[in-house]
């Protein structure tokens, strides 16, 4: 090694220091393993002193000795070693790899456990250290086994769907709970981060003309005014230490409660106890729509719809492309920094990012700013006192993005973005009719602000208290403040415009804020073969809203932006609740030989979601394991077997509060508009429901995990089934009470699926690593009661439960094709006849003849992950995968109907049946499905738009280079460089029809996913980043 | 470092966590039970709500801010099945109705929906009566007023319930089966625990003993007529009158129709009310014009009636609580020759109060003038004119002859339909060979004043028919009763039986 100045200096420095003690002296040297690399952060010490340093990344290291000292050097994975120094200046040592391996740590809610103690099902994701990814529940994509996540949309800051086996509620959400650093977040929700983006008020649709007969998500507010908003888009995903997922019963009985749906664990980055260690990095991001539609041109346009509407005006005039005037190749900037490190007794973590993510649709954009601070520190060898910290904003500009696209795609092709004056063209017309909507999407995206500001603050406090080795205390105080600013501003229209939200603005507020308290005593000890391990807790969380929306119109100036320089105002809503759960946990462990162990969970949640006499819950769950590859006879018989372990466990688990429903007393509205005579009165909106109690779910589960072949392959597999009872939905009611349908505590279902994960190290040589990952999830799901009544058309979605049935079924009527004499669609009926008479017409005909067909929830999904690694240079390829599901093409659905207000079709509608005998899936324009002003083809409750929507896709190939150590040590600063090119989403294989087969139009709702309707495509994204640490 | 500051921390957290562990929360802005009825505003306006209700189930009140609608149907089915009112034929719900042939559209349709619509409005008075019992902490005396009046709306309910599907319940079949008596407030559903119906004299029972607890409860003062939207002793005692009335007359029972009588004389004799002689009082007072004009909206008049007991105060607020009475269209319903032809040539009942209606809707068809707003008219419940022609009925099926005070009622009621100068000769005791002929004749006279105010169906009911309408007399006795809803069989496995006269 040769010496660097800084080296030199400090050598120096000692000089002066030997001066002071003469018989001190500096040695030096190198730590290296048995192949002879560097080992950093080898902790070398002066035996029996406080004198100690560690190596740098060339594995060197200099520290002042008398010539009488013994050095010890240790490092985790390592045996320690201990070396007299012996008036030597200079020594060198190599560290033997210890048989003991690196413990991985887990954590499991309120404690962490190694791996091998764990007997409840916890998957620990590895985090893709080259992939900037935007929210944190797109890095669970493919990652975890039963973790079934998919990004609903391409729009900025929007929520995907993620569950976590299976669906356990019908009416709830189904989404799990997160919990950063032991606080429980402001979670995935579509019914609580909803932003509604009508503008205030909803220009009434018109309900005149021709309507698609039999199903449309056309007139559902849910979906067309509406931004379902992703409440984990404020984190930094780089922040990220380790998530790991709860899922069986005995590893979520610690958030009892809770539970039913998993539990994320997020544990962000803690600093160590070394020099200060900085880590910049920057990506840039370039992203595509994945795919265009199919549309008609101008001239196509006019010939289409000349021949439909015989005698209105369609004339050929331009040829607009209008999904290339509204997207663009986006360009986004992410950039982050952090330094942590410490001191003997403190350590720090300080992160800075900031995000700019451009929307591949026009004037939309996202910009992050994060920020955390992470910090603990020893104030005696008992206390220790720590806080986590994180600031995030998040201005979300993107809010209009999906309604732009699906605008556009709708849009007159033959009408031009802008008058030869320059000018927007605003309306339909010349054409005789069109969608007042759709007035100029180009326009849309810019006279229009639509926005949503969040600000965040997440964090905790903590003291852990160590009076003796075997017990600790611990008491945390966290927190969650969320708020969250959205500004709607609808632009100022022409007046030839009509039927369009124009000059008006929302503006709404939310305050949400939580805290919880948890004081928690822990425990680990060992006493001869027998190994205890146990935490007695308490908790209590209150989490108070506030929301608060404001509206106003007639702006002015079409200049001015906030409500309040507009003429008239008014308040749209404003209300406060509050929520509190108390809680009171206990879990033990015992380990006999480290063979056999046992373990036992129990939490009490009181919630006051319930009413009084169901309030508390008690969540008792246990399990078992047994590592058999610790018994002599198995090591004999098996001997390429390093570890092996079978665990099983039951317990309970339940999801607190479905809706925020307050059952325990009738509810009442106060009437704003009317009077009874002069008296003001009170409707009641919601009954009394003082039986309304928890749904329960009862998971057994059961795990194998095997190491093998030296550690070669490493195999987890979970068998569960999941039985959730009580559970909540919409039952009917006999009349005579005065209501029709009511939430009832009725239905009963089953999930039992199996999750897999095999890690295999394929080559493992000095200049190869190849590792493979496989993930499998397999799910099946039945209601097994639901109390004789059964529900279709739910929530607008459309779905079907019955009895004996997978939840969220289709329900459709069968499309049997086109008639290639006549050019009339046909429809199947139950009775296997065929009819040109589409069943929808007709009320009894309709429900008589539906068909069940299948979910939106795969049969199974996971991911492939390759990397290969060769010296200095990483290729990782990753792929996800999902078999099974099922998607209605709602967008192909729009996209051909051409009886309602003339909107751009699919090109497809040129292959309609014109002669006789002619072959095609499309009927003739007017034919005999099209009655009065319903056009029955184009339902989306037909099977004629339900489509396979499997895919294997390339979610990201990544090809990483990390320049050799040698040479960044002759630039004295730089520990590590790292250059990445990552491509997102480069290819999918599918037979789905449509542009992706990932996205669903109901955000994270799992009940109402599988639909396509316009949604905004993922794009393709290539990323280019850098990652320095000095 | 000590331990202290440690400790002491923890004790502190400790403390203000077990200290603050509130969860007895309710959403802030948002009325529960508990916050409604402990005080006598709020509790006031819950049950302005529940006479909302009862408006829905009879004839309609404004949309619910969840926008449901609430058309009642209650009151117009007074009149169909009879010669007063013919059905659309493209109303297919209400030719229904008047053939009694109901298909299963309508079963889960129409009838579910009156079915749904009593019931509701009970389970608003239940939880009143339940709540201000439970939570109430003002004046006891104005409690005890609301919980009346809540037991007032509800044993009007039941009392319309019973009429329309009780089985034969008008018809003196005691032992058939009347309603499902509901007193207790919703409070969730244990699922196969259901409720039968009881039978039509437990019914009766009830709601008579009901209306006898509310009559003392309630106040003796009888509002200004432009307040008369609420119960009071006199209401009570109305209803009571027109509930023995329609009890007794088929089981000829003397003692009730001496009460209905006695009750139908008290409100008589109450100086709060009192009987205008003069014929305008139909269109100026009691129904007047109350067409929408873009020019001036909807006139607001200041005179009301002083024959007014009861009613529902659209008119009042004409721009807030417009209601659904769908008489001016002719869309679904309109009055046919033989209800014409039977007044006599000059009754203002007919010429003034039988129009054409809206000119661009079917305009050669009749309609009642009483309902010519749209939807922004009073709907009267109950007014002195009925209780005259009660008190003259009952008294004489009491006595079984006709008495000259009997007469004088019944004359009262005639002699004002017609225009000075066109009046007819005042009845005598000679004009009535029988007391059975005076009774005719009042029944005629209850058909012609009373018409499209949800009585004369009941009345034929009551009466088997006495006055031979031919479109009652058409369909089965046991068919005059609507079905009860099918959905309420089905769910409740047979519990609830269907009526004789629809069991399958």
């Amino acid at each position: 090694m040769t010496m660097t100045p800084r080296c030199s200096l400090t050598i120096l420095f000692f000089v002066f220091t030997l001066a002071a003690s003469a018989q001190q002296y500096i040695v030096t040297g190198n730590v290296t393993d048995d192949q002879g690399s560097p080992l950093e952060m080898v902790a070398v010490s002066v035996k029996g002193t406080q004198n100690g340093t560690y190596t740098d990344a060339s594995g060197a290291y200099e520290l002042s000795v008398q010539p009488t000292d013994s050095l010890q050097f240790s490092l985790i994975g390592f045996q320690k070693q201990t070396v007299a120094v012996n008036h030597r200046k200079r020594l060198n040592v190599v560290l033997e790899n210890s048989d003991f391996r690196f413990a991985e740590l887990v954590v499991t809610g309120y404690s962490t456990q190694e791996r091998r103690d764990i007997t409840g099902s916890v998957s620990s994701v590895k985090l893709d250290e080259d992939v900037s990814f935007q929210t944190v529940d797109q890095m669970l994509q493919g990652r975890a086994p039963g973790v079934f996540m998919t990004s609903s949309s391409g729009a900025l800051g929007a929520a995907n769907v993620l569950t976590i086996r299976g669906l356990s509620s019908i009416i709830g959400d189904n989404n799990p709970l997160y919990v950063i650093d032991g606080v429980p977040i402001y979670g995935t929700d579509r019914s609580n981060n909803s932003a509604d983006i009508s503008g205030g008020a909803i220009a009434a649709i018109s309900m005149g003309g021709m309507q698609t007969g039999g199903g449309t998500l056309d007139y559902n507010m849910d979906l067309k005014y509406s931004f379902e908003k992703n409440p984990l888009a404020t984190l930094n995903p780089e922040d990220i230490e380790s998530i790991e997922i709860l899922k069986d019963a005995f590893a979520t009985a610690i958030y009892g409660s809770r539970g039913a749906n998993g539990v994320v664990l997020i544990t962000t980055k803690k600093g160590m106890r070394e020099h200060p260690r900085v880590n910049v990095s920057y990506t840039l991001g370039v992203d595509q729509i994945i795919g265009k539609p199919d549309l008609l041109n101008g001239d196509e346009y006019s010939q289409v719809y000349s021949s439909y509407f015989r005698g209105e005006n369609y004339p050929k005039l331009y040829n607009t492309d209008w999904v290339d005037a509204v997207t663009r190749t986006a360009i986004s900037h992410h950039t982050s920094a952090s330094c942590s490190g410490g001191s003997q007794s403190t350590s720090y973590y300080i992160s800075l990012s900031y995000d700019n993510n451009d929307s591949y649709v026009i004037n939309n954009d996202l910009q992050r700013y994060a920020a955390r601070l992470n910090l603990d520190t020893e104030l005696s060898k008992q206390l220790k006192l720590g806080v986590n910290l994180s600031l995030s904003r998040l201005e979300n500009n993107a809010l209009q993005a999906q309604d732009i696209y699906s605008m556009a795609i709708r849009k007159a092709p033959n009408l031009p973005v802008y008058t030869p004056e320059g000018d927007y063209y605003y309306g339909y017309q010349p054409n005789a009719r069109g969608t007042a909507e759709a007035y100029n999407p180009v326009a849309m995206a810019y006279i229009n602000d639509e926005s949503s500001d969040d600000t965040r603050a997440v964090g905790n406090m903590y003291i852990t208290w160590n009076p003796i080795s075997w017990l600790s205390w611990k008491t945390e105080v966290g927190m969650d403040i969320y708020n969250v600013f959205s500004n709607i501003r609808k632009g100022t229209l022409p007046e030839s415009v009509t039927g369009v939200a124009g000059n008006q603005a929302t503006e709404t507020q939310r305050n949400n804020m939580k805290y919880v308290i948890n004081n928690t005593l822990n425990v680990n000890k060992v006493f001869k073969q027998h190994f205890f391990q146990g935490i007695v807790g308490q908790s209590y969380e209150h989490s108070k809203e506030r929301y608060m929306s404001v509206f106003g119109d007639k702006f002015f100036s079409p200049d001015l932006q906030g409500v309040g320089a507009a003429q008239t105002r008014r308040v749209q809503g404003a209300y406060a609740r509050n929520s509190a759960l108390f809680s009171a946990f206990a879990r033990f462990n015992y380990q006999y030989q480290m063979k056999y162990m046992a373990g036992v969970t129990y939490r009490l949640d009181g919630s006051s979601h319930y009413n009084k006499n169901h309030r508390f819950l008690g969540t008792p769950s246990i399990s078992a394991g047994w590592r058999f590859s610790r018994e002599d006879f198995v090591h004999k018989a098996l001997p390429f077997l390093d570890e092996g372990k079978i665990r099983a466990s039951v317990g309970i688990s339940s999801k607190d509060g479905n809706n925020n429903y307050y059952g325990s007393q009738a509810v009442y509205t106060l009437n704003s508009l009317t009077t009874y005579g002069g008296l003001k009165y009170l409707e009641m909106s919601q009954p009394s429901n003082a039986n309304l109690d928890w749904e329960r779910t009862v998971t057994w589960n059961v795990g194998l995990d095997l190491e093998l072949f030296k550690r070669r392959v490493t195999l987890t597999l979970d068998w569960y089934t999941k039985k959730t009872t009580n559970m909540l939905f919409p039952s009917g009611l006999p009349y005579y009470t005065g209501y029709t349908t009511e939430n009832q505590n009725v239905a009963d279902m089953r999930n039992t699926g199996l999750d897999l994960q095999i890690v295999t190290q394929n080559i493992n040589t000095k200049d190869w690593h190849w590792e493979s990952i496989l993930n499998l999830s397999l799910a099946r799901n039945k209601i097994l009661k639901l109390d004789g009544s059964r529900l279709d058309e739910m929530n607008s979605s459309y779905k079907y439960y019955a009895e004996g049935q997978p939840a969220a079924q289709w329900y459709l009527h069968k499309w049997a094709g086109v008639d290639s004499q006549t050019g009339d669609p046909l429809w199947e009926y139950a009775d296997d006849t065929v009819s040109t008479v589409p069943p929808a017409s007709n009320w009894k005909a309709s429900e008589n003849n539906k068909f069940v067909m299948g979910t939106a929830i795969p049969t199974f999904y996971g991911s492939l992950n390759n990397s290969l690694t060769w010296k200095n240079l990483e290729l990782d390829i990753f792929f996800t995968y999902s078999v099974g599901s099922h998607m209605i093409n709602a967008t192909r659905a729009s996209l051909l109907t051409y009886t309602q207000n003339a909107p751009n079709l699919s090109s497809e509608i040129m292959n309609m049946w014109q002669i006789p005998g002619q072959k095609t899936d499309i009927p003739r324009l007017n034919n005999a499905s099209i009655i009065g002003a319903f056009d029955y083809t184009t339902a989306i409750t037909t099977t004629r738009f339900l489509e396979n929507n499997s895919y294997l896709r390339l979610k990201t190939l990544t090809l990483a280079y990390r320049v050799p150590q040698r040479l960044l040590t002759k630039t004295r600063i730089l520990r590590q460089l790292r250059f990445h090119i990552t491509v997102t989403n480069l290819f999918t294989i599918t037979p789905y029809s449509g542009l992706d087969p990932e996205v669903s139009a109901f955000g994270s709702s799992v009940t109402a996913m599988g639909y396509d309707y316009s949604t905004l495509p993922l794009s393709r994204c290539y990323q280019f980043g850098v990652t320095a640490t000095f | 470092m000590t331990k202290n500051p440690f400790l002491s921390l923890t004790t502190v957290i400790l403390v203000v966590t077990l200290a603050s562990c509130e969860l007895d929360y309710a959403p802030e802005n948002t009325y529960v039970d508990s916050k409604v009825y402990h005080n006598a505003k709020t509790a006031e306006a819950a049950l302005a709500g529940a006479y909302v209700r009862l408006n829905v189930f009879l004839s309609g009140a404004p949309q619910d801010q969840n926008n449901y609608p609430n058309d009642g149907d209650v009151f117009v089915l007074g009149d169909f099945s009879t010669e007063n009112l013919k059905a659309r034929a493209s109303s297919t719900d209400y030719v229904a109705i008047e053939t009694s042939e109901y298909s299963n559209t309508e079963r889960d349709g129409i009838i579910a929906t009156i079915w749904k619509q009593g019931y509701n409005a009970i389970d608003y008075t239940n939880n009143i009566i339940n709540g201000i019992q439970t939570y109430g902490q003002y004046d006891a005396q104005l409690q005890l007023q609301h919980i009346a009046e809540a037991r007032f709306i509800r044993a009007y309910i039941y009392f319309q319930m019973l009429c329309i599907f009780g089985d034969q319940a008008l018809q003196g079949n005691t032992n058939g089966d009347g309603i499902v008596l509901q007193t207790e407030p919703y409070n969730g559903y244990k699922p196969g625990q259901h409720k039968g119906r009881s039978s039509n004299a437990d019914c009766w029972t009830f709601i008579v003993s009901e209306l006898d607890d509310v009559i003392a409860s309630l106040d003796d003062k009888v509002p200004a007529a432009a307040q008369r939207i609420r119960a009071n002793k006199s209401v009570a005692k109305a209803l009571l009158s027109r509930v023995l009335l329609y009890k007794a007359t088929a089981t000829d029972n003397r003692t009730e129709l001496q009460r209905a009588a006695s009750l139908a004389k008290e409100v008589i004799d109450n100086t709060a009310y009192s009987f205008v002689a003069s014929s305008s009082e139909f269109t100026t007072n009691l129904f007047p014009s109350n067409e929408y004009s873009q020019a001036n909206g909807h006139p607001d008049p200041s005179n009301r009636s002083n024959e007014l007991i009861f009613y529902e105060p659209s008119r009042r607020f004409v721009d807030n609580y417009p209601n659904g009475m769908y008489y001016y269209s002719k869309a679904l319903y309109y009055i046919p020759s033989e209800a014409l032809s039977a007044y006599d040539a000059n009754d203002i009942r007919k010429t003034q109060l039988i129009v054409h209606g809206s000119p661009s809707d079917n305009p050669g068809d009749w309609t009642s003038a009483k309902y010519l707003g749209g939807h922004y008219d009073d709907v009267i419940y109950i007014r002195l004119s009925e209780m005259k022609l009660t008190y003259a009925e009952a008294i004489t099926r009491v006595t079984g002859s006709v008495s000259a005070d009997a007469i004088n009622q019944l004359n009262d009621i005639r002699q004002r339909a017609f225009p000075d100068g066109q009046k007819p000769a005042p009845y005598t005791s000679a004009d009535f060979a029988s007391a059975s002929d005076f009774l005719r004749a009042v029944l005629r006279e209850r058909r012609l004043e009373l018409a499209y105010e949800g009585q004369y169906r009941w009345d034929l009911m009551r009466t088997d028919n006495l006055l031979g309408d031919l479109r009652l007399g058409s369909i089965a006795k046991n068919r005059w009763n609507l079905p009860v809803p099918d959905y309420e069989v089905r769910f409740t496995k047979g519990v609830i039986s269907q009526n004789t006269g629809y069991a399958e």
